[in-house]
């Protein structure tokens, strides 16, 4: 077994930006194993407490199917339901319609779902660990073009210290809380700071290599898009 | 906690010489990020003190008093409608949709509102108060530094960080960021901002008291002139601005085109 860098502390200074921790993650006799263990331990920590968050709201609100009644029964006394209610198949589909809103939106609208949640600590670890790898790799890639000059696995641990602002998703024990965008822009920064210690490239080259892998997502999810958009249509066009 | 409030008071008396070595310490982004969060949460404490008080007393949403609030705003689009071309009998018929609707959404929070839920209404309505005070650092903010927030310390000092580079700046991130953060301080004001005028100004005067602030830390966390720390800080504004002006410009140029293509 080889010596354990990773340590609260190290996380937390990489969290406020000291270049000194990545430096002694890169620097780790097997950097990737560390940062293997601290995502997998960072999801599956901030996921049980996302779960009694979850509860908690489940708890605070009152049930859907309670809610859906009431809108349904709103809806009963509009003065155009006894046209709708009159014809059988418009009845029909508005009730495949309403059925199917309500499956699909209170989850988007981020309805409490301690099912879903539970399923999170299987879920957050491996999406981190995925991300982590695919972010790395590219990030690698790119700066190793820019004239980086640093190993794969320094450039894994690094990468790997660059997701410490989820662990901010940790407050999630008390539910209702929103943290929107801000954990993505701070992973931002921290990236750079990763590939930068990890490659000692230029500021501006350092930037480079941590804003070109999301190009490269964007120009996949707009590949995939237009796959999806061909298929649609296709299907549209031979039923027809 | 004593030379940490120091740093916000010669903050907020524009003291370069207290944000350069607060710029120098290596804890200097959690001092900054420490400033953004404490008034963003102080900000919020008469919400969230409303909210969970709320939470004791009954529900007060009638339907006819939200149709009554709404049925001014419904009087002032009416002739910006007619304005647009409509026919009388359309805009009636918009209207009196319209206030079906809101008579109906109305009616349907105020019996949500009465249904029960597994934990008892205030405890659960502290737990909605104590989330939705939480969550203030991280909002949105609707113009950049026009609140204390992570969101726009972070998100727009991305760009000022880049201009600053370009002009020179010799700056690194965490000195920059955590100069930066005390921008937040005047945003105390805000705390007045239920206050009828007198907390819009009060508002205004922190949002511009925590600009002037940010260019400060901005020209000494980069070692930059004082005109290079504007340009630092205005320019990701400027090119937001022309970004979005040229992106209307298009849309509307398409829209005019294609209106008329139409007509010929």
């Amino acid at each position: 077994m080889g010596h354990r860098t990773l340590s609260l502390g190290l996380i937390f200074r990489a969290l406020f930006l000291d270049s000194e921790a990545f430096d002694e993650l890169r620097d780790d006799d097997d950097p990737f194993v560390e940062g293997l263990f601290l995502l997998v331990l960072l999801g599956l920590v901030t996921a049980a407490l996302n779960l009694i968050g979850q509860t908690l709201a489940w708890g605070s609100l009152p049930q859907a199917g309670a809610i859906r009644d009431v809108v349904f029964n709103a809806l009963q006394q509009q003065p155009w339901w006894s046209a709708l209610s009159a014809d059988p198949q418009t009845y029909a589909t508005f009730q495949r319609i309403w059925d199917l809103s309500w499956r699909f939106f209170p989850p988007l609208f981020g309805a409490p779902d301690p099912a879903a949640a539970a399923f999170n600590l299987l879920l957050w670890p491996i999406w981190l660990v995925l991300s982590w790898l695919v972010y790395a790799l590219l990030a690698h890639g790119f700066a190793r073009l820019l004239g980086g000059r640093g190993w794969l696995r320094g450039t894994l641990g690094t990468v790997a210290l660059s997701f410490t602002p989820f662990l901010i998703r940790g407050l999630g024990f008390l539910p209702f809380i929103v943290f929107g965008g801000v954990l993505n822009t701070w992973q931002l920064i921290l990236r750079y700071k990763a590939l930068r210690s990890a490659h000692e490239l230029s500021w501006g080259r350092a930037l480079a290599a941590t804003l070109l892998p999301y190009l490269v997502y964007l120009l996949f999810w707009l590949l995939i898009g237009g796959l999806l958009a061909l298929v649609f249509a296709l299907a549209i066009g031979g039923a027809q | 906690m004593k030379a940490w409030l120091t740093d916000i008071l010669n903050a907020l008396r524009l003291r370069g010489a207290t944000l350069a070595a607060v710029s120098e310490r290596p804890d200097a982004f959690m001092r900054g990020l420490l400033v953004v969060v404490a008034v963003a949460l102080i900000v919020g404490l008469p919400a969230l003190v409303s909210g969970i008080v709320a939470g004791f007393q009954p529900t007060t949403v009638e339907p006819a008093e939200a149709q009554l609030n709404l049925s001014g705003a419904f009087d002032m689009v009416r002739p910006w409608l007619r304005s647009s071309g409509l026919p009388d009998t359309m805009l009636d018929e918009i209207v009196d949709l319209a206030q079906g609707n809101t008579m109906m959404a109305g009616q349907i929070a105020a019996e949500v509102q009465q249904l029960p839920t597994a934990l008892p209404r205030p405890v659960a309505q502290a737990f909605k108060s104590i989330g939705a005070w939480l969550s203030r650092p991280f909002a949105g903010s609707p113009f950049p530094l026009a609140i204390a927030s992570l969101a726009t310390w972070l998100g727009y000092g991305i760009f000022v960080m880049l201009f600053a580079k370009l002009l020179g700046g010799r700056g690194t991130l965490h000195g920059f960021f955590g100069a930066t953060g005390f921008y937040a301080a005047p945003h105390v004001l805000a705390l007045f901002s239920p206050v009828p005028v007198l907390g819009a100004i009060l508002s205004f005067v922190g949002f511009v008291w925590g600009v002037v602030i940010y260019a400060v830390a901005t020209a000494v966390s980069h070692r930059l002139s004082a005109g290079r720390a504007l340009v630092a800080v205005f320019a990701p504004l400027i090119a937001i601005l022309a970004f979005v002006a040229l992106f209307v410009l298009a849309v509307s140029l398409v829209a005019l085109i294609g209106g008329l293509g139409a007509q010929s």
